[in-house]
Protein backbone atom coordinates (compact mmCIF):
# COMPACT_ATOMS: atom_id res chain seq x y z
CA UNK A 1 0.00 0.00 0.00
CA UNK A 2 1.34 3.75 -1.01
CA UNK A 3 1.92 5.18 2.34
CA UNK A 4 1.19 8.76 3.39
CA UNK A 5 4.75 9.60 3.05
CA UNK A 6 5.36 9.10 -0.35
CA UNK A 7 2.39 10.47 -1.23
CA UNK A 8 3.74 14.23 0.18
CA UNK A 9 7.22 13.11 -1.35
CA UNK A 10 5.11 12.86 -4.56
CA UNK A 11 3.75 15.76 -4.32
CA UNK A 12 6.20 17.49 -3.30
CA UNK A 13 8.27 16.30 -6.23
CA UNK A 14 5.94 17.42 -9.27
CA UNK A 15 5.41 20.72 -7.83
CA UNK A 16 8.49 21.56 -9.44
CA UNK A 17 8.35 25.51 -10.80
CA UNK A 18 9.19 24.23 -14.24
CA UNK A 19 6.10 22.72 -14.42
CA UNK A 20 4.79 26.29 -14.83
CA UNK A 21 6.89 27.03 -18.11
CA UNK A 22 5.38 23.71 -19.38
CA UNK A 23 1.69 24.72 -18.78
CA UNK A 24 2.18 27.58 -20.58
CA UNK A 25 3.90 25.80 -23.67
CA UNK A 26 1.03 23.64 -23.87
CA UNK A 27 -1.67 26.29 -23.48
CA UNK A 28 0.56 28.27 -26.39
CA UNK A 29 0.23 25.15 -28.27
CA UNK A 30 -3.49 24.67 -28.04
CA UNK A 31 -3.38 28.74 -29.19
CA UNK A 32 -1.44 27.84 -32.14
CA UNK A 33 -4.11 24.59 -32.85
CA UNK A 34 -6.85 27.33 -32.52
CA UNK A 35 -5.84 30.31 -34.08
CA UNK A 36 -6.77 29.90 -37.71
CA UNK A 37 -10.56 30.17 -36.57
CA UNK A 38 -9.80 32.55 -34.15
CA UNK A 39 -7.97 34.58 -36.46
CA UNK A 40 -10.67 34.38 -39.01
CA UNK A 41 -13.54 35.84 -36.53
CA UNK A 42 -11.55 38.43 -35.43
CA UNK A 43 -9.57 39.24 -38.52
CA UNK A 44 -6.22 38.93 -36.43
CA UNK A 45 -2.94 37.92 -39.43
CA UNK A 46 -1.62 34.86 -40.48
CA UNK A 47 -4.81 32.86 -40.17
CA UNK A 48 -3.20 29.86 -42.28
CA UNK A 49 -0.08 29.41 -40.94
CA UNK A 50 -0.68 27.29 -38.06
CA UNK A 51 -2.24 24.49 -40.48
CA UNK A 52 0.63 25.11 -42.50
CA UNK A 53 3.25 24.62 -39.63
CA UNK A 54 1.24 21.58 -38.51
CA UNK A 55 0.09 19.76 -41.77
CA UNK A 56 3.52 17.08 -41.17
CA UNK A 57 1.88 15.86 -37.76
CA UNK A 58 -1.99 15.94 -38.90
CA UNK A 59 -4.06 15.16 -41.51
CA UNK A 60 -6.29 18.22 -40.76
CA UNK A 61 -9.46 16.84 -42.96
CA UNK A 62 -12.08 19.40 -41.95
CA UNK A 63 -14.82 16.43 -41.96
CA UNK A 64 -12.75 14.94 -38.88
CA UNK A 65 -11.49 18.21 -37.14
CA UNK A 66 -13.56 20.34 -34.43
CA UNK A 67 -14.60 23.85 -35.53
CA UNK A 68 -14.78 26.96 -33.75
CA UNK A 69 -17.06 29.64 -35.42
CA UNK A 70 -17.98 27.08 -38.24
CA UNK A 71 -14.15 26.75 -39.28
CA UNK A 72 -12.10 23.79 -38.65
CA UNK A 73 -9.23 24.20 -36.21
CA UNK A 74 -5.30 23.37 -36.85
CA UNK A 75 -5.56 19.84 -35.74
CA UNK A 76 -7.93 16.88 -36.00
CA UNK A 77 -10.05 15.32 -33.43
CA UNK A 78 -7.41 12.53 -32.01
CA UNK A 79 -4.66 15.67 -31.83
CA UNK A 80 -6.72 18.09 -29.99
CA UNK A 81 -7.54 14.92 -27.32
CA UNK A 82 -3.59 14.12 -26.91
CA UNK A 83 -3.20 18.20 -26.91
CA UNK A 84 -5.51 18.69 -24.60
CA UNK A 85 -5.19 15.64 -22.66
CA UNK A 86 -1.05 16.50 -22.09
CA UNK A 87 -2.15 19.36 -20.93
CA UNK A 88 -4.73 18.47 -18.15
CA UNK A 89 -2.10 16.31 -17.20
CA UNK A 90 0.38 19.00 -16.67
CA UNK A 91 -2.56 20.69 -14.45
CA UNK A 92 -4.01 17.83 -12.37
CA UNK A 93 -0.78 15.63 -12.25
CA UNK A 94 0.52 17.46 -8.59
CA UNK A 95 -3.05 17.21 -7.53
CA UNK A 96 -3.16 13.62 -7.32
CA UNK A 97 -0.10 11.99 -5.75
CA UNK A 98 -1.43 9.12 -4.41
CA UNK A 99 -2.21 8.31 -8.54
CA UNK A 100 0.97 9.38 -9.61
CA UNK A 101 2.49 7.25 -6.99
CA UNK A 102 0.93 4.09 -8.40
CA UNK A 103 1.89 4.92 -11.78
CA UNK A 104 5.52 5.67 -11.00
CA UNK A 105 5.61 2.01 -8.99
CA UNK A 106 4.64 1.02 -12.60
CA UNK A 107 5.39 2.72 -15.50
CA UNK A 108 4.76 0.03 -18.03
CA UNK A 109 0.79 0.98 -17.62
CA UNK A 110 1.38 4.02 -19.31
CA UNK A 111 1.32 1.73 -22.31
CA UNK A 112 -2.01 0.30 -21.45
CA UNK A 113 -3.65 4.45 -21.85
CA UNK A 114 -2.17 3.82 -25.35
CA UNK A 115 -4.37 0.78 -25.90
CA UNK A 116 -7.98 1.97 -26.32
CA UNK A 117 -6.31 4.84 -28.73
CA UNK A 118 -4.63 1.67 -31.11
CA UNK A 119 -8.31 -0.12 -31.12
CA UNK A 120 -10.18 2.94 -31.97
CA UNK A 121 -7.85 3.81 -34.42
CA UNK A 122 -7.96 0.58 -35.95
CA UNK A 123 -11.45 0.53 -35.92
CA UNK A 124 -13.79 1.87 -39.29
CA UNK A 125 -16.48 2.79 -37.23
CA UNK A 126 -15.27 5.28 -34.37
CA UNK A 127 -16.57 8.73 -33.91
CA UNK A 128 -15.46 12.54 -33.22
CA UNK A 129 -16.08 11.47 -29.01
CA UNK A 130 -14.23 7.95 -29.16
CA UNK A 131 -11.17 9.61 -30.91
CA UNK A 132 -11.34 12.83 -28.86
CA UNK A 133 -11.66 10.74 -25.56
CA UNK A 134 -9.15 7.52 -26.28
CA UNK A 135 -6.36 10.91 -27.67
CA UNK A 136 -6.92 12.56 -24.25
CA UNK A 137 -6.78 9.37 -22.01
CA UNK A 138 -3.56 8.35 -23.95
CA UNK A 139 -1.41 11.31 -23.19
CA UNK A 140 -2.68 12.34 -20.03
CA UNK A 141 -0.22 9.89 -18.29
CA UNK A 142 2.54 11.13 -20.49
CA UNK A 143 2.10 14.01 -18.85
CA UNK A 144 3.46 12.45 -15.82
CA UNK A 145 6.73 11.48 -17.37
CA UNK A 146 7.32 15.17 -18.35
CA UNK A 147 6.73 16.49 -14.72
CA UNK A 148 9.47 13.66 -13.53
CA UNK A 149 11.77 14.47 -15.92
CA UNK A 150 11.65 18.13 -14.77
CA UNK A 151 11.69 17.91 -11.37
CA UNK A 152 14.78 15.11 -12.26
CA UNK A 153 16.76 18.37 -13.54
CA UNK A 154 15.20 21.17 -10.61
CA UNK A 155 17.47 19.35 -8.25
CA UNK A 156 15.18 17.17 -7.05
CA UNK A 157 16.12 14.16 -7.73
CA UNK A 158 16.44 12.76 -4.09
CA UNK A 159 12.81 13.16 -4.04
CA UNK A 160 11.90 11.30 -7.33
CA UNK A 161 14.40 8.72 -6.03
CA UNK A 162 12.68 8.15 -2.91
CA UNK A 163 9.50 8.31 -4.54
CA UNK A 164 10.01 5.60 -7.25
CA UNK A 165 11.75 3.47 -4.16
CA UNK A 166 8.25 3.45 -2.01
CA UNK A 167 6.70 0.70 -4.45
CA UNK A 168 4.05 -1.48 -3.70
CA UNK B 1 31.03 10.46 -29.14
CA UNK B 2 29.11 9.52 -26.38
CA UNK B 3 26.46 6.51 -25.58
CA UNK B 4 23.82 9.61 -26.03
CA UNK B 5 24.36 11.09 -29.02
CA UNK B 6 24.98 7.90 -30.67
CA UNK B 7 21.69 6.01 -29.51
CA UNK B 8 19.68 9.33 -30.61
CA UNK B 9 21.51 9.74 -33.83
CA UNK B 10 20.25 5.57 -34.35
CA UNK B 11 17.23 6.08 -33.62
CA UNK B 12 16.41 9.44 -34.63
CA UNK B 13 18.04 9.33 -38.22
CA UNK B 14 16.43 6.07 -39.07
CA UNK B 15 12.51 7.18 -37.99
CA UNK B 16 13.62 10.67 -39.68
CA UNK B 17 14.38 8.89 -43.06
CA UNK B 18 11.35 7.04 -43.14
CA UNK B 19 9.45 9.66 -42.32
CA UNK B 20 10.62 11.43 -45.63
CA UNK B 21 9.57 7.61 -47.65
CA UNK B 22 6.36 7.84 -49.83
CA UNK B 23 3.76 5.77 -48.53
CA UNK B 24 5.85 5.21 -45.24
CA UNK B 25 5.39 8.65 -44.13
CA UNK B 26 1.73 8.73 -43.67
CA UNK B 27 2.45 7.18 -40.38
CA UNK B 28 3.21 10.26 -38.78
CA UNK B 29 -0.50 11.16 -39.73
CA UNK B 30 -1.43 8.71 -36.62
CA UNK B 31 -0.15 11.24 -33.90
CA UNK B 32 3.39 11.66 -34.94
CA UNK B 33 4.13 7.77 -34.78
CA UNK B 34 7.35 7.53 -36.28
CA UNK B 35 8.60 10.74 -34.46
CA UNK B 36 7.72 9.29 -30.75
CA UNK B 37 8.61 6.13 -32.25
CA UNK B 38 12.08 7.46 -32.52
CA UNK B 39 12.73 8.90 -29.72
CA UNK B 40 11.25 5.89 -27.86
CA UNK B 41 14.15 3.61 -30.11
CA UNK B 42 16.60 5.75 -28.84
CA UNK B 43 15.75 5.87 -25.05
CA UNK B 44 15.49 1.48 -25.58
CA UNK B 45 19.08 1.75 -27.16
CA UNK B 46 20.28 4.26 -24.48
CA UNK B 47 19.19 1.88 -21.47
CA UNK B 48 20.78 -1.02 -23.50
CA UNK B 49 24.47 0.48 -23.35
CA UNK B 50 24.31 1.29 -19.70
CA UNK B 51 26.69 -0.65 -17.83
CA UNK B 52 24.77 -1.65 -14.97
CA UNK B 53 20.70 -1.10 -14.59
CA UNK B 54 19.67 2.56 -13.32
CA UNK B 55 18.53 2.21 -9.84
CA UNK B 56 15.72 4.37 -11.04
CA UNK B 57 14.20 5.23 -14.24
CA UNK B 58 16.00 8.12 -16.10
CA UNK B 59 13.27 9.98 -17.03
CA UNK B 60 15.52 12.95 -17.54
CA UNK B 61 17.81 11.37 -19.97
CA UNK B 62 15.09 9.67 -21.81
CA UNK B 63 13.87 13.33 -22.54
CA UNK B 64 17.51 14.67 -23.50
CA UNK B 65 17.82 11.13 -25.57
CA UNK B 66 14.80 11.71 -27.10
CA UNK B 67 14.55 15.42 -27.73
CA UNK B 68 18.45 14.53 -29.54
CA UNK B 69 17.06 11.99 -31.88
CA UNK B 70 14.13 14.65 -32.45
CA UNK B 71 16.88 17.07 -33.86
CA UNK B 72 18.52 14.28 -35.84
CA UNK B 73 15.21 13.38 -37.31
CA UNK B 74 14.05 16.16 -37.85
CA UNK B 75 17.57 17.39 -39.78
CA UNK B 76 17.82 13.55 -41.80
CA UNK B 77 13.96 13.83 -42.95
CA UNK B 78 14.01 17.15 -44.27
CA UNK B 79 17.50 16.22 -46.35
CA UNK B 80 16.18 12.71 -47.31
CA UNK B 81 12.96 14.55 -48.69
CA UNK B 82 14.66 17.15 -50.39
CA UNK B 83 16.90 14.78 -52.25
CA UNK B 84 14.08 12.11 -52.98
CA UNK B 85 11.75 15.27 -54.54
CA UNK B 86 15.12 16.30 -56.62
CA UNK B 87 15.52 13.13 -57.36
CA UNK B 88 11.62 12.71 -58.65
CA UNK B 89 11.12 10.32 -56.44
CA UNK B 90 8.72 10.71 -52.98
CA UNK B 91 6.87 13.63 -52.11
CA UNK B 92 7.19 17.77 -52.72
CA UNK B 93 5.88 18.43 -49.16
CA UNK B 94 4.97 21.86 -49.44
CA UNK B 95 3.64 21.77 -52.69
CA UNK B 96 1.17 19.32 -51.35
CA UNK B 97 0.12 20.96 -48.43
CA UNK B 98 -0.13 23.98 -50.84
CA UNK B 99 -2.32 21.83 -53.28
CA UNK B 100 -4.43 20.35 -49.73
CA UNK B 101 -4.69 23.38 -48.20
CA UNK B 102 -6.51 24.85 -51.58
CA UNK B 103 -8.65 22.00 -52.19
CA UNK B 104 -10.45 22.78 -48.74
CA UNK B 105 -10.54 26.24 -49.50
CA UNK B 106 -7.70 27.72 -47.29
CA UNK B 107 -5.28 30.21 -48.81
CA UNK B 108 -1.76 29.21 -48.20
CA UNK B 109 0.31 31.92 -46.01
CA UNK B 110 1.67 34.30 -48.47
CA UNK B 111 5.50 33.97 -47.27
CA UNK B 112 5.17 30.58 -48.44
CA UNK B 113 4.46 31.24 -51.90
CA UNK B 114 6.66 33.59 -51.83
CA UNK B 115 9.31 31.43 -50.97
CA UNK B 116 8.78 28.59 -53.18
CA UNK B 117 10.39 28.95 -56.68
CA UNK B 118 9.06 28.26 -59.89
CA UNK B 119 9.03 24.62 -59.69
CA UNK B 120 7.79 24.28 -56.19
CA UNK B 121 11.17 24.44 -54.01
CA UNK B 122 13.95 26.46 -53.08
CA UNK B 123 17.04 26.78 -50.63
CA UNK B 124 14.39 29.22 -48.02
CA UNK B 125 12.09 26.57 -48.53
CA UNK B 126 14.19 24.05 -47.53
CA UNK B 127 15.89 25.63 -44.21
CA UNK B 128 12.62 26.44 -43.36
CA UNK B 129 10.66 22.84 -44.04
CA UNK B 130 14.27 21.93 -42.26
CA UNK B 131 13.25 23.76 -38.65
CA UNK B 132 9.95 23.09 -38.93
CA UNK B 133 11.11 19.47 -38.79
CA UNK B 134 13.56 19.53 -36.15
CA UNK B 135 10.93 21.56 -33.97
CA UNK B 136 8.00 19.35 -34.30
CA UNK B 137 10.58 16.26 -34.21
CA UNK B 138 12.09 17.83 -31.03
CA UNK B 139 9.11 18.30 -29.05
CA UNK B 140 7.49 14.61 -30.15
CA UNK B 141 10.93 12.58 -30.10
CA UNK B 142 10.90 14.29 -26.43
CA UNK B 143 7.77 12.53 -26.11
CA UNK B 144 8.88 9.59 -27.08
CA UNK B 145 12.02 8.81 -25.14
CA UNK B 146 9.97 9.31 -22.22
CA UNK B 147 7.91 6.99 -23.35
CA UNK B 148 11.03 4.61 -23.97
CA UNK B 149 12.25 5.25 -20.55
CA UNK B 150 8.62 4.28 -19.17
CA UNK B 151 8.35 0.95 -20.84
CA UNK B 152 11.80 -0.49 -20.95
CA UNK B 153 13.46 0.32 -18.01
CA UNK B 154 13.37 -3.01 -15.86
CA UNK B 155 10.73 -3.59 -13.60
CA UNK B 156 13.24 -4.14 -10.66
CA UNK B 157 15.51 -1.14 -11.72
Amino acid sequence: MTSMTSIAVAANALTTPWRWALLIACLGWLTLVAWPPLATAFGWPAASLPRWLLHPICHQLPTRTPHLFDEPLAACHRCMGLYLGFTIGVAAWPRLPALACKLVANPRWVAAFLAPLAIDWALFANTAASRFTTGALASFPVALLALLALADSNNKQNETTELREERP
Amino acid sequence: MNEKTKAALIGGVSFGIASALPYLEMINVVCCALYVAGGALASYLYLKTLPTPPTTAPYKDGAVVGLLAGVFGGAASAVAATLLSMAGVGRDDAANAIATMKQQGIEPPSFVLDMMGANGASMSMFFTALAVGVILFGIFGTLGGLLGVAIFTKKDA
